[in-house]
């Protein structure tokens, strides 16, 4: 019988942050800056050395300069029950030994840092709870709320409240 | 060493912090989205079911550290309940019945 040919890709994002020795999960909160512009490049870089967020007089507003343009940016916290991950990926062609023919293209990702908040910069306006980045993290809470399991105790607390309304 | 040694790709990711009694390893499935019926990705952690979303703006690159990550996007999982995915497949199935 001939065995069909087929090549079909797996992706597994590893999430375990569980420190194994010798290997310690950095945490970079604090440290994680989402630009108003894309910056050609993939690696690592002194960003610590020129890149200075200062706070201004206005309550959680802080601002910064990259290539000379004004930056203005605030700190979101990541929502309990959530965390920020930073995955690296290295991809792999795994052959069966035994057969050939097969060919599996599979792609692990891996949790390589952490993080709990998360400071997105504006250029020249100022943030605000209207901005997409800001209202993307509603749904983290709102899928939470909506998702979790109902318990007997949320039953009982509906049930009431409905007979007060009686 | 440095966290981004040997890594080829970078992407960040908001997801629920998994249950330390499992292992932790997401498992990505293509599912049909109840909405649309489209094929869409969903990530499986300690059993715990949870829908992939893609936000992008169209301009943005990350600092992370002294790291520059070219990919300005940012990948969220949040949870969903498995009667969600059924929808659609009962739908079908119910159709089929009347006709």
């Amino acid at each position: 019988m001939e065995m069909e040919k087929e090549t079909e890709t797996e992706t597994e994002i590893n999430l375990s942050v569980k420190e194994e020795e010798g290997s310690k999960i950095e945490d970079v909160s604090g440290k994680v800056h989402q630009l108003p512009c894309s910056v050609k490049y993939n690696g690592p870089s002194s960003v610590s050395q020129y890149f200075k967020p200062k706070p201004t007089p206005t309550t959680g507003i802080q601002e910064s300069f990259f290539r000379g343009r004004n930056l203005l940016g605030t700190t979101l916290p990541i929502p309990h029950p959530y965390s920020g991950f930073v995955i690296g990926k290295k991809s792999f062609v795994k052959r069966k030994a035994s057969d050939m023919s097969e060919e599996k293209n599979s792609s692990c990702w891996e949790v390589k840092a952490k993080f709990q908040n998360l400071t997105y910069w504006n250029h020249d306006t100022l943030p605000s709870h209207d901005d997409a980045f800001s209202r993307s993290f509603h749904w983290l809470s709102v899928a939470e709320a909506l998702h979790k399991p109902v318990t007997a105790e949320d039953l009982v607390s509906a049930s009431m409240a409905l007979k007060k309304m009686d | 060493m440095a966290w981004w040694e040997g890594v080829d790709e970078t992407r960040l990711l908001i997801a629920p912090v998994p249950e330390e009694t499992g292992n932790g390893i997401g498992q990505m499935l293509s599912l049909r989205r109840p909405k649309s019926g489209n094929t869409a990705c969903y990530l499986l952690v300690n059993g715990l079911l949870q829908e992939l979303h893609w936000f992008k703006q169209s301009y943005g690159s990350w600092f992370v550290g002294d790291y520059v990550c070219e990919d300005g996007s940012l990948y969220t999982a949040t949870p969903v309940d498995p009667v969600f995915i059924f929808l659609p497949i009962f739908e079908e199935a119910r159709m089929k019945c009347s006709s």
